[in-house]
């Protein structure tokens, strides 16, 4: 749309719906602010965005979107932005079509899909089942997230899949007094969170078992133990020696309980913080802690955007922003969009580090580099995770812990796993995404081939060839900005750091909040209160006891009239013969 | 709560209402009785009294009456199509019943099992029933019954069972002091040790290793370790089992620090064990206990009476001449000599000097003819008939037996506050 908006004046303005974005966009509309919701894309998610087979293939075969206004000419009291996304493709390959697919295609000449005419027939036909997340994502059952989805009721327009099992790569068990082999066997193993996996698990030792029992059960009061002072400072890796925690242990809890990306860069008190969020969101749901939403992360961005819609905010996609514009007193007034228009903000400006000055473009920094597969082989079978026969399907996530293919692996790599039971894919089909962290300065080619070797590998432990099974195999870079990106510090201009590839959410509410604190200063506003509920109050029931009896809260009159009462009685009885023989057909 | 006056504020709309049900209840059972009294045993009471047993379950009136109306039913019809469908009737009001929170009402239970030796079609689906209201309320004993019950009627085999506790036991954080399912694991074993002439011992092995898993898991939880007791008790005696129960108990206290479980098992199996122990073992046996006293002070006196057998069981009391000399031992009993065969000899038994309470059964000891417990805290003069010699001075007795008195040669009771 070319239109200019027919209202140009605005409380705030926010660029992108991220997570961060689409929550403040909730939360101001929710306390009255007047609201507009920009995107440059044609889709609601910014970072967190989930696409279709077809969306997502537009986006690998595009590469990096940057629009570059350093040309404009330069305005008094206005900031030329350039945009430029956080994307960079390294890789793509799809399943082509058979011959045999080739002689029928003439069939297809009305097929209005963007996807290349070679590919294979079955992933164009069934491209709208596969729900894509552009970054592995999780919600933490007792964490921060799920806590605001209850308390505001936002909750009610989403469907969750809780994760099924969590999973780490570990080398083989040798038994004492046995002598190690030239090369460990190594495979993934599930992490037993509760007293009964623990119990029947037949991989961890006896008195493993009883070691972490234990530490689950201290670590929701670990603070005050005396071995905890001890340590607190020191790595958080001998502070579980200390607690006689077996390497095993270790590597499941550092990498699949703590979430860390490596044993070496937290501390005690920072560790035992992670493992006590993860611990205390355990039993909520399910076995394992995390959420996943159905068709896919952006369903989370979405709904907070339906509330802010709901409640009064403009949503304009495929609309970027050209200029800040700001007076002399160092405030944001309002931007000058991409179609040209200029809006105005009173209040203030919230954009992402899609954004930066014109004269500042990073292109090198720590970045997340992520596979995504699209397999007819499940990694994790089914069966086995859930433990029924013809299982539907499953939620996986698991954990590579550094160094298990080779000292080129310096990060933990992310496993993640869905299908049909998460809406994320058709039947049949399984989407596998592998996700690592690469520092800045190491190489792309490195990346890419130690993420294929894996999952070449990984395939081939079950004795399954990688290029049988993947139809659709795609790796990109995507950049963690921060800092300045080159913008005047202003006071009401509010930047969202790009997401750092951790799997919760935790600290994206944080930041949220943070900003609608800054943006609503002073007036002690409730973050994203509850919605009221569009069916109504439940009704008034008539208790179980009166029921029973015949009495209802409409009977007039105290006498007990004999024929009165057996007709009334009859009536009632007779309604619940016929539910019984309902019943049992 | 105990010693709290009730002080409920006095609602009388409230206490209207609640007059106003228990009338029309009142009216609405007398009427039932009355129907009855005049000879009303047909179907069409059968409505009337679905309400008013959804209301109260345990009261039998209702129930028994409708067997009354059912048997009278089941003689008039042919079919057993027909009879099946009036024992399926019975069996959706026991299922609402249960369902709208009685789960533990005897008399619906009791109906239910009256109704479903008739209906074997619906046999297989009562255990999911039972496995449903279990998932709800893993103790209730009245559903663990009948899915017993169900399981003879279906002749199934124990193995299916034993995994459905297996699954029990290994779900959550609480399955594994699930109580109720080791116990039904015991009742499956004796089934299958009998049907599939299974070694014992071998079945007993396999539930060992189930227990190490668990009490490895949480050495805390008594439900394992009790089951265990049953396992100790019931296995036919093997040194390498006992070595290897000791074993696992010592590196449950190595890690814990302290088990009063672990330590108490180990008590256990020294005693089962034929082994003599040497001194320093029973002085390390010795102190477990002290530890365990430390450790659980109100069940005290049953760890003195586990070290009084244990000294009793390993003490060189025995002289050459069939006297049994133990004296300020602070024993608090001494059943241990009583059922050992190695006693059966004693002639003479001097306990003097100890804290003995009762004394036991002494007809095993049939060469026993003369016994003395002079300063001990017995309070009932019992089970000494016949013998030659009975020395009782100074302990807690009240009042004697003529009889008995009379049955004992010579008796000696100075000290005791008789009445």
């Amino acid at each position: 749309m070319a239109e200019h908006l027919p209202n140009d004046q605005y409380d705030v303005i926010i660029s992108s719906t991220g997570l961060v974005q689409s929550l403040l966009a909730g939360a101001l509309c929710r306390v009255e602010k007047k609201v507009l919701h920009l995107d440059m894309n044609d889709r609601y998610g910014g970072q967190q965005s989930t696409l279709n087979l077809e969306e997502f293939h537009q986006f690998i075969s595009r590469g990096q979107h940057s629009t570059d206004q350093s040309n404009h000419e330069k305005k008094e009291g206005a900031t030329s932005l350039t945009y430029q996304d956080a994307y960079k493709i390294l890789h793509f390959d799809y399943k082509k079509k058979t011959t045999t697919q080739e002689d029928t295609s003439e069939q297809n000449t009305f097929r209005r899909s963007d996807l290349p005419n070679d590919m294979d027939e079955a992933l164009v036909s069934q491209s709208r089942r596969f729900a894509i997340d552009l970054t592995s994502q999780l919600l933490f059952s007792n964490g921060e997230i799920v806590q605001l989805l209850i308390s505001s009721a936002v909750g009610r327009y989403l469907e969750f899949k809780c994760i099924d099992a969590i999973m780490v790569y570990v080398p083989e068990q040798i038994k004492k007094g046995q002598k190690p082999p030239e090369t460990l066997n190594y495979r993934f193993e599930k992490v037993p969170l509760t007293k009964g996996d623990i119990m029947k698990n037949t991989f961890v030792s006896l008195p493993e078992k009883s070691y972490l029992v234990k530490f689950i059960t201290s670590c929701m009061d670990y603070e005050s133990q005396p071995e905890f002072q001890k340590y607190q400072n020191e790595p958080f890796i001998e502070y579980l020696r200390a607690k006689n925690l077996s390497p095993l242990l270790c590597s499941f809890i550092i990498y699949a309980i703590a979430m860390l990306q490596d044993e070496k860069s937290v501390n005690a008190r920072d560790g035992m913080s992670r493992v006590k969020l993860f611990i205390s969101s355990l039993g909520r749901y399910g076995s394992t802690p995390f959420l996943y939403p159905l068709f896919g992360s952006a369903e989370l961005n979405q709904a907070f955007c339906r509330v802010a819609a709901v409640y009064g905010a403009t949503y304009v996609l495929r609309r970027g922003v050209e200029n800040v514009v700001h007076d002399v007193n160092e405030n944001v007034t309002g931007i000058e969009c991409t179609q040209g228009q200029l809006l105005k903000c009173s209040s203030g400006f919230v954009l992402d580090r899609d954004y930066c000055a014109s004269n500042v473009v990073v292109s090198e920094c720590n970045s997340i580099v992520r596979q995504v597969l699209i397999s007819d082989s499940a990694l994790f079978d089914p069966n086995q995770i859930t433990g029924k026969e013809n299982s539907l399907g499953c939620a996986v996530v698991a954990y590579i812990p550094p160094g298990s293919f080779g000292n080129d692996q310096k990060y933990c790599v992310t496993v993640m796993q869905v299908d049909q039971t998460s809406s994320c894919a058709p039947k049949g089909k399984f989407l596998i995404s592998l996700q690592i962290k690469r520092d800045q300065g190491d190489s792309d080619e490195q990346v890419l081939s130690l993420l294929k070797t894996i999952s070449t590998r990984l395939f081939e432990s079950k004795n399954i060839v990688f290029d049988d099974v993947v139809a659709y195999q795609a790796v990109y870079r995507q950049l963690i900005r921060s800092g300045n990106c080159g913008l005047p510090a202003f006071e009401n201009l509010f930047v969202c750091d790009d997401a750092d590839g951790s799997l919760d959410y935790g600290y994206l509410v944080s930041r949220a909040k943070n900003v609608f604190e800054k943006l609503t200063k002073g007036q002690d506003f409730e973050f994203l209160p509850k919605m009221p509920n569009p069916d109504g109050e439940d009704d008034q029931r008539v208790d179980e006891t009166s029921r029973l009896l015949g009495l209802g809260l409409e009977e007039q009159s105290a006498k007990l009239d004999q024929e009165e009462v057996v007709e009334s009685k009859d009536e009632t009885n007779e309604q619940i013969t016929e539910e019984q023989e309902t019943k049992q057909d | 709560m105990h010693n709290r006056p009730r002080n409920r504020v006095v609602d009388e709309k409230e206490l209207d209402e609640k007059r106003k049900k228990i009338t029309k209840w009142n009216q609405l059972k007398n009427q039932i009785f009355e129907e009855r009294k005049s000879g009303a045993i047909d179907p069409n009471q059968l409505p009337k009294l679905n309400n008013l047993i959804l209301l109260a379950p345990e009261f039998s009136s209702f129930w028994n009456y409708r067997k009354e109306i059912i048997t009278d039913q089941l003689s008039q019809v042919n079919s057993e199509e027909q009879k099946r469908d009036i024992y399926k009737k019975e069996l959706a009001l026991t299922e609402q019943v249960l369902s709208e929170r009685h789960t533990k009402s005897y008399l619906t239970w009791h109906h239910r099992k009256w109704c479903i030796v008739h209906v074997p079609d619906l046999w297989q689906n009562e255990l999911a029933l039972t496995s449903k209201l279990l998932s709800y309320d893993n103790r209730n004993f009245h559903c663990w019954n009948y899915r017993e019950f169900v399981i003879k009627l279906l002749n199934l085999n124990p193995n299916q069972e034993l995994d459905y506790c297996y699954s029990l036991l290994t779900t959550g954080n609480e399955g594994v002091s699930n109580y109720s399912a080791y116990h039904y694991r015991s009742a499956m074993l004796n089934r299958k040790h009998e049907e599939q002439q299974i070694d014992f011992d071998q079945l007993l092995l396999e539930e060992w290793d189930l227990v190490k898993n668990a009490v490895f898991t949480d050495s805390t939880n008594q439900s394992a370790w009790f089951y265990n007791k049953w396992i100790q008790q019931k296995m036919t005696h093997s040194e390498e089992f006992i070595q290897d129960q000791v074993e696992t108990c010592e590196s449950i206290i190595e890690i814990d620090g302290e088990c009063k479980w672990a330590t108490l098992t180990i008590l256990w199996n020294e005693m089962n064990s034929n082994k003599q122990l040497s001194e320093e073992r029973l002085t390390f046996l010795f102190e477990q206990i002290e530890n365990l006293i430390r450790l659980d002070p109100l069940r005290k006196n049953y760890y003195l009476d586990v070290k009084s057998d244990l000294l009793l069981l390993h003490s060189k009391c025995l002289q050459s001449d069939n006297v049994f000399k133990a004296n300020d031992l602070n024993l608090t009993r001494f059943d241990a000599i009583v059922n050992n065969a190695k006693y059966e000899n004693v002639v003479e038994l001097d306990l003097s000097n100890n804290h003995i309470r009762a004394i036991p059964n002494l007809s095993s000891m049939k060469n026993l003819k003369r016994i003395i417990l002079d300063h001990n805290k017995i309070e009932f003069l019992e089970n000494v008939e016949g013998l030659d010699y009975v020395s009782i001075k100074n302990n807690q007795i009240q009042h004697t037996d003529e009889k008995l008195v009379n049955s004992i040669k010579k008796i000696d009771m100075e000290g005791n506050p008789l009445i």
